[in-house]
């Protein structure tokens, strides 16, 4: 177990981190992503992710029970030795760095590029980081019932949102169905398993503190269904009002959505509703990233606290983070030949490795 | 020492709000309406800007209420900011309600003059786009009108209302218009917009003391695009054969001969289907019109009224609508244009058939398509009297 060993986190909470966690930066590209590839059956690689991603959370509460008292670090080299444990380590270590700043990223670039075009980029990181730093000091328990606060109202702000576009549906937006085959809309599952789902991964590190273990397989559930229900109905809505063009071409379709919500001409402008939800969400994917990187960076180097290295290295990512991702372009193909390809490594590709000993670890033991 | 440092936190949180990108209301200069045109190879832009004085305040005095300036540049974005040497302030271009875009320009292509609009992080999509027809589109923005005194507003809602109650108008958004420049399967077209009478007398305050303005601005019928360029224009009765091929008509009204004069009818509720079937290999298209529709005013004669008249009237309203129809599509045919996304359709309900005809769509596919107009009028109310006085007038 990383971090300290007091905190307990309850079932209900473990969900909303994993709903909020996947909605995440997620909910304002993906339309995009989705759209450029697979026009307009983008909804349908939607279903197909989500569906994958099931299995996935599925496989992640498989190798969850192993060691339900371990984290995923401690699975590793408990599992594979120091050595090859701490290669996988190593790597998922960098990853989740690398998340994290992509994360920090993504919201700079949203309120650059479409609420503070003047702001220096570095105030807007600097502040978000120091509301992330605040959180993370007083402990993971407290992200938990923080995001059982503001799960209600990313909800429900979200359902007000579809409630004012049902006025601009068209249904001829989706016709035709595979009009360029299979291969398109899987093509965009690929992308969207990656980002998010397969970054759930980063919840194996705070499993063990949730208080009953034989929840956590619910929770992961759960928490995946409605945030994939979330990811696909903003797609489809995206698809079905504005048209697979303009949803690929914009980088936030999502915003260009609330910007259409006109209800009687009087119920205008809601666009900053979708910034709000957004705000929340990536509020607390960060928190949770940032936890796990500073907990188990003090685990590492067996500090008895983790809360002296949270300033330091909230500071090495509002620096880096600007420093790794320079423009648009350049984190778009980072994204395409880099992350992607490296979040299946970490999200699928290791923890399989982890779990294939892990079980033959236990044949052997008998159990 | 910690309670003045939290006491001293809570009071900045209190004078330190706001943000760094803020724009305060007196520094801005609310742009409500843009005209784009092409000069030599540099475009014009011509921006109506709110006179807040004049809107908002109590003493009014005679100055105008909206005020416009202009510039050229190399692009759009470069003219814009060229404004600045001549507006006293920034343009803030959150509230634009209307683009008008030179017909010149219009026919060279206006593809070009369009990204900026879909870039520019502070521009909506709520705006309609229009082409100004024999004018430059900047004198559309120099005319003052009554009633309304924000010209492009009075414009905004003459396209809202005569959508809604006209069938040869429509207003075009950026989204739909972008999303038709960009299919190949699909072209655009775009409310022509005019001035009538002297331009330079518009201008002036002149124009709104009157009664009856001498200078107005007026909605055209619409111009054809092919691909980015403006390639016609359709008179009513194709502009209205346009809308009703694309379903857009809500409430408009149709007229009839009868004997005697001619009877007027209210259409409030038509549904248009387009369908595709395969026929040997090649699209054919069925649009099926299907209007409710009660009668407005009569001029007739004779009592037309009787179950068979009636039906007799729905046959001639059925014929006349696939009469109108087939004008708009010839006209389309002969300019070589898709106008009515005849081909998006195609692609929509049968997408193999689309590919194989795809090649050459507007100059070969669409000339030659087979389009059978099927139309079918349900006469549902006679408005709130029956008979018309005029028949016993006559009959004595």
């Amino acid at each position: 177990m990383i971090g300290s060993s007091k905190e307990k986190i309850s079932q209900k909470q473990l969900t909303s981190m994993i709903i909020l966690f996947t909605i995440g930066s997620a909910i304002l590209f993906i339309p995009s992503f989705l759209a450029n590839v697979a026009k307009q059956d983008a909804w349908i690689s939607a279903i197909v992710a989500t569906v994958l991603g099931l299995f996935t959370v599925l496989f992640y509460s498989k190798l969850y029970k192993l060691y339900p008292k371990k984290s995923y670090f401690e699975c590793a080299t408990f599992i594979l030795g120091k050595w090859i444990g701490g290669a996988v380590i190593l790597i998922t270590y960098i990853y989740f760095f690398i998340l994290s700043s992509l994360i920090l990223w993504d919201l700079g670039e949203f309120l650059k590029t479409q609420v503070l075009v003047q702001t220096p980029i570095q105030v807007i990181l600097i502040l978000f980081m120091l509301t992330v730093i605040y959180t993370v000091r007083l402990g993971i328990e407290n992200v938990g019932r923080t995001s059982e606060v503001f799960l209600p109202w990313v909800l429900g702000l979200f359902l007000l949102m579809c409630v004012f576009l049902i006025w601009s549906l068209e249904k001829g937006n989706l016709l035709p169905y595979l009009e360029k085959g299979v291969m398109p809309v899987l093509h965009g599952s690929y992308y969207l398993l990656s980002f998010p789902y397969l970054e759930l991964i980063i919840f194996l590190m705070i499993t063990p503190y949730v208080n009953k273990e034989t929840k956590v397989q619910k929770s992961f559930l759960q928490g995946t269904l409605v945030a994939g229900g979330l990811l696909i109905t903003t797609t489809f809505l995206c698809i079905l009002v504005l048209g697979a063009d303009v949803t690929a071409r914009n980088t936030f379709p999502v915003y260009v959505l609330g910007k259409m919500v006109s209800v009687g001409e009087f119920l205008e402008r809601l666009e900053i509703i979708i910034a709000i939800i957004w705000f929340l969400s990536i509020y607390f994917k960060l928190a949770i990233v940032f936890y796990v990187l500073v907990a188990s960076l003090s685990d590492f180097v067996k500090a008895k606290d983790y809360r002296p290295i949270t300033l330091p290295l909230g500071m090495l990512l509002v620096v880096m983070s600007p420093i790794m991702f320079t423009s648009t372009m350049q984190v778009a193909s980072f994204d395409k030949e880099v992350f992607f390809p490296l979040t299946y490594i970490v999200g699928f590709f290791l923890p399989l490795i982890v779990y294939i000993a892990g079980k033959i670890k236990h044949k052997k033991r008998g159990i | 020492m910690k309670k003045i440092l939290k006491i001293i936190i809570i009071f900045s949180l209190l004078i330190m709000s706001g943000c760094w990108d803020r724009k305060e209301l007196n520094e801005l200069a609310i742009l409500t309406g843009l005209a784009i045109d092409k000069e030599d190879d540099e475009y014009k832009v011509t921006a109506q800007v709110l006179n807040p004085g004049e809107i908002a305040g109590k003493a009014q005095s005679t100055r105008v209420a909206v005020s416009t300036y202009e510039a050229t540049g190399k692009s759009v974005f470069e003219a814009l900011r060229a404004l600045t040497i001549t507006s006293p302030r920034k343009l803030y271009l959150s509230h634009l309600k209307l683009v008008v875009l030179g017909e010149e320009l219009a026919t060279q292509g206006i593809g070009q003059s369009l990204d900026f609009l879909s870039r520019d992080h502070e521009l909506r999509t709520d705006f309609f786009i229009l082409i100004s027809k024999e004018n430059d589109a900047s004198s559309i923005l120099k005319i003052l009108t009554p009633i309304d005194k924000i010209p492009t507003s009075k414009i905004f809602d003459s396209i809202e209302s005569s959508e809604e109650n006209w069938a040869p108008t429509k207003g075009v958004h950026l989204h739909d218009l972008i999303a038709k420049l960009s299919s190949e399967s699909d072209n655009p077209v775009l409310t022509g917009v005019y001035v009538e009478g002297d331009i330079d007398f518009g201008g002036s305050v002149e124009n709104v003391e009157r009664i009856n303005s001498p200078s107005v601005i007026s909605l055209d019928y619409l111009g054809i695009f092919k691909e980015d360029k403006l390639v016609g224009w359709l008179n009513k009765n194709e502009s209205k054969a346009f809308n009703y091929i694309m379903d857009n008509v809500k409430n408009t009204v149709g007229v009839e001969k009868c004997e005697g004069g001619n009877v007027t009818l209210e259409i409030y509720e038509t549904n248009t289907e387009v369908k595709v079937v395969e026929d040997n290999g090649l699209p054919k298209i069925t649009v099926k019109v299907e209007s409710d529709v009660s009668i407005g005013e009569v001029r007739c004669k004779e009592n037309i009224l009787g179950e068979e008249k009636l039906k007799e009237l729905a046959e001639k309203l059925d014929k006349q609508t696939r009469e109108v129809l087939n004008e708009g599509l010839i006209t389309a045919k002969e300019l070589q244009t898709d106008i009515f996304g005849f081909g998006e359709q195609i692609r929509k309900q049968n997408p193999k058939l689309w590919n194989k005809v795809k090649e050459n769509w507007n100059e070969e596919g669409f000339v030659h398509l087979d389009v059978q107009i099927e139309s079918h009028y349900n006469i549902r109310r006679t408005g709130t009297i029956k008979e018309s006085f005029q028949w016993k007038a006559s009959g004595d």
